[in-house]
């Protein structure tokens, strides 16, 4: 199946419209919409959960934390900062986070996994990931794939370890000094290359 | 834009059966009430029949002893040597009604019961006077400010020979200035 092939059978379109509408409709207590909303942007929650924690369970204990998150403070989402997408996610990577401090088993794991996730997955390999959301999906990616190898992993530990500055300089045995400036380089980097996505319609 | 990162993980596919279970979990958070509201609706009936039942019951049996207390206090005042109930027809504002007197020469005690006697405003009480050889003498004031009856016990004194009754200001007089509703020998 190719990816056209895959967008086109998709019923569901990550759209801004498509947002700004399941956000209408969540305000106003629509559980359909909540159901929507699910079908966008489960599989990317799970996605970043697992990625975070490294395990199955709590992946999914995530993704039923968020979307309860979401339904019962949609009245906390604030447009002017974001769309829907984005604080759904910070929602997921804040959940992760939380239980991954919570239990302690990071380290274990993390070394199970690895340093790094491997690259961009072919959608093509799999219908399991005929999801909406693709093209965000090679923008954000390739941005990332962009930085230099040192603030790429540096990037990867604040974001998906959750990682002070102070704990990616006792990590990575490097000056503080560095470490802040290697992030802030590589998020004016991002910012740059997503700047996009603040507008972004699919 | 780190907002976005999250997005540069793979997608997975959530387990079919979760869809329905995180819902439902959301819908249930939400609405933790909603669950209840059967069970909510069986107890409050059942409260409602009990409650009638109770209600039912209970009239029946406090109408039983009204009953049984007005034979007894029948009974007794029947069988009082020298005791003798007098009615008294009172109509007040168009209302009738009645004052029952059971007047125990024996103790020289009035037993006075009004009934279906017209509220009093509240600047005005029913006043009751002794009636003597020499005039009227305050006996009691009554004032009544809804339709339940009422009832009094009062001491006669000597040289009292019957009652009267009158609406007088709500403190009472010195002599009956107001509508005279009765006067009559006991």
């Amino acid at each position: 199946m190719g990816m056209n092939k895959i967008q086109e059978t998709n019923s569901g379109r990550l759209s801004q419209e498509r947002q700004l509408n399941l956000l209408t409709r969540l305000r106003a207590r629509d559980e359909s919409a909540l159901g929507e909303l699910y079908d966008l942007l489960a599989p990317w929650v799970l996605g970043l959960a697992y990625r975070i924690l490294h395990d199955d369970d709590e992946a999914a204990e995530v993704v039923s934390d968020v979307f309860v998150h979401v339904w019962t403070r949609i009245e906390q989402h604030d447009a002017q900062r974001g769309g829907l997408t984005p604080w759904v996610l910070s929602i997921a990577r804040n959940r992760a986070l939380d239980l991954l401090r919570r239990r302690r088993r990071w380290w274990r794991r993390t070394e199970r996994a690895g340093a790094l996730e491997p690259a961009v997955v072919d959608p093509e390999s799999d219908v399991e990931y005929a999801v909406p959301g693709w093209p965000v999906h090679r923008a954000v990616h390739a941005a990332l794939a962009e930085l230099p190898e040192e603030q790429g992993r540096l990037v990867q530990l604040a974001y998906f370890e959750g990682l002070s500055h102070s704990e990616i300089a006792r990590r990575t045995g490097e000056p503080l000094g560095t470490i802040k400036t290697r992030l802030r380089m590589a998020q004016r980097h991002l910012a740059e290359r997503l700047a996009h996505l603040r507008d972004w319609i699919e | 834009m780190t907002e976005w990162l999250g997005m540069s993980v793979p997608p997975r596919a959530p387990r079919p059966e979760a869809r329905s279970q995180v819902l439902a979990r959301a819908f249930g958070t939400s609405y933790p009430w909603r669950s209840s509201i059967p069970l909510a609706i069986a107890a409050a009936a059942l409260l409602v029949v009990a409650a009638s039942v109770f209600t039912v019951r209970s009239v029946q049996r406090l109408r039983g002893e009204v009953a049984q207390l007005r034979d007894s206090l029948a009974l007794v005042a029947f069988r009082l040597p020298g005791a003798r109930t007098v009615a008294i027809p009172v109509t007040t504002s168009g209302r009738h009604g009645a004052i029952t007197v059971l007047a125990d020469s024996a103790s020289k005690t009035w037993v006075i019961t009004c009934l279906h006697l017209t509220p009093n405003t509240p600047s005005e009480t029913y006043q009751f006077w002794f009636v003597t050889d020499t005039g009227m003498q305050n006996a009691a004031l009554m004032p009544m400010d809804g339709s339940e009856p009422m009832a009094m016990s009062i001491a006669v004194p000597a040289g009292a020979r019957g009652l009267a009754m009158s609406i007088e200001p709500r403190g009472g007089s010195a002599l009956p200035h107001g509508t005279l509703l009765f006067e009559r020998d006991l």
